[in-house]
């Protein structure tokens, strides 16, 4: 009941032409769990606040959830601006990636789309201009690369984590947007990820094209077993919205990549979640009995709350055995950030890195000898402080 | 009067009230619901004067009442930097 209530206010937000439907007999503390869980109470949250519950403990809990995160979509979107101002100057070539820049292209809102990370997308070519540029603003790198592996985590890592303690900002700083080895592992140096500019407060923001994005969110998606409902609407609305995008471009260039049962499993997705058809191109279209398969298996942990098989879903979504040997290869062999910053090994040894690799995710599954749960460390949210309050 | 927002402030809008945020400054600051619905007006049109019908058509107020807060609410923005009279 909650996952169908919250489907049907976040159908609308996507589609403002579809009908609501709000069972009042639902909980209201019930919907906030699904559409926290779901990463879309940013959107589904007003409209939640508008129905009549007398659970007065979970309006309270809704309100402060979405002042929290009006205060914090205003202050990721700062950082953006210092960030696009100092790039600029050092001459990295960016994006914004996903996070405050999309939610405001696709939802007309900084905060409808609510991250604890701020998420950018760096030439390959200026890692370096990036990191030194970060440095001076005074970020810190998360996993601390020793030198003499840094080029091997350039190559095998797309993504590391860099912090700000002061300003409490997390920047996840990608490279491309999945492993490099893999043809889907875009960057800005691909010709499929075009950018065009958002102005923000008088400053420009390099962000993805609407066809770009669409491809690097149906890939993200698919990497994560489209588990949220806020991936799926991103692709609905931007089909919904951009009918004058070249859709034709994101098959081919989807098409070319390995990326294109990714692609027609979002847009499937999208259909049959929020009655968004799929662009006019056959290739977008037309979609085999895997890619119905995929739906089925993305759909029924959505609706029923479970964990999906992400990874194997994942495998299936690649257009042959090759790519998946490769996938399986970038997953338990090349060595992650945490395995090189555990053992910095110099260039003449790091050959053994896949059995290092091996050797680890052996003890982790086989053995079950792993210590605690790892969870990414992250710095605390903490509401931004409101100053003066402008009116009499 | 005629005013123009600063094109560095950005709002966020919350169950009726609003975020501000000035880039130029790093200042946050709120508005209340009247507030968020002047502020609207101005950006849309840019005049104070309408705004008043505006706010007399959602709460109970007289028009000369809401004329004068208007305009002080108008002259706290432009005094905080948030705007400027044109």
């Amino acid at each position: 009941m909650p996952v169908s209530t919250v489907l049907s206010i976040l159908r609308h937000t996507v589609d403002p032409a579809s009908f609501v439907f709000c069972a009042r007999l639902c909980s209201l503390s019930e919907c906030l769990d699904v559409a926290v869980h779901h990463q879309v109470l940013g959107l589904v949250g007003p409209r939640l606040l508008e129905t009549e519950s007398d659970e007065s403990n979970a309006r309270k809990t809704l309100t402060s959830h979405l002042r929290y995160y009006a205060s914090h979509a205003l202050a990721m979107v700062a950082e953006l601006t210092l960030l696009a101002k100092v790039f600029n100057s050092a001459r990295v070539r960016w994006t914004s990636y996903k996070g405050p820049v999309l939610a405001k292209r696709l939802y007309g809102d900084f905060a409808s789309r609510h991250s604890v990370d701020l998420d950018v997308l760096i030439h390959p070519d200026d890692l370096v201009q990036c990191w030194e540029t970060l440095h001076t603003l005074g970020y810190e790198p998360l996993y601390k690369i020793d030198r003499r592996v840094h080029d091997l985590f350039c190559q095998n890592a797309y993504e590391a984590v860099w912090v700000h303690r002061q300003r409490r900002v997390t920047l996840d700083v990608h490279w491309a947007i999945a492993a490099r080895s893999l043809p889907f592992g875009l960057s800005l140096a691909s010709p499929e990820l075009f950018s065009e500019t958002i102005e923000i407060g008088g400053i420009e923001v390099p962000m993805l094209s609407p066809v770009a994005n669409a491809l690097a969110l149906s890939i993200h998606g698919s990497k994560h077993g489209w588990q949220k409902l806020l991936w799926i609407a991103d692709i609905a609305r931007l089909v919904r919205n951009h009918p004058e995008a070249d859709w034709s471009l994101l098959a081919a260039n989807a098409k070319r990549v390995g990326a294109l049962r990714m692609v027609q499993l979002g847009l499937r997705l999208a259909w049959g979640l929020f009655n968004i058809p799929p662009p006019n191109d056959p290739l977008l279209r037309t979609t085999d009995s895997t890619v119905h398969l995929l739906t089925l298996l993305a759909l029924d942990p959505i609706l029923a709350r479970r964990t999906s098989p992400s990874f194997p879903m994942f495998l299936t979504c690649l257009p042959n055995n090759r790519l998946r040997r490769d996938a399986l290869a970038q997953h338990f062999w090349r060595p992650t950030p945490l395995d090189l910053e555990a053992i910095p090994l110099p260039s003449r040894l790091q050959f053994t890195y896949p059995l290092i690799r091996m050797g680890r995710v052996a003890i982790k599954h086989v053995f079950h000898l792993e210590g605690r749960p790892w969870t990414r460390p992250r710095l605390a949210d903490s509401p931004v402080p409101m100053s003066t309050d402008a009116t009499s | 009067m005629k005013i123009q927002i600063r094109r560095d402030v950005l709002l966020q809008e919350v169950s009726g009230e609003a975020v501000l945020l000035s880039l130029g400054t790093g200042r946050y600051y709120g508005l209340n619901a009247v507030g968020t619905i002047a502020w609207k007006h101005f950006i849309d049109t840019g005049e104070t004067q309408s705004a008043c019908s505006e706010v007399v058509a959602h709460f109970a107020v007289s028009e000369e009442q809401a004329q004068r807060d208007i305009d002080a609410f108008a002259q706290e923005l432009v005094a905080s930097g948030l705007a400027e009279f044109v």
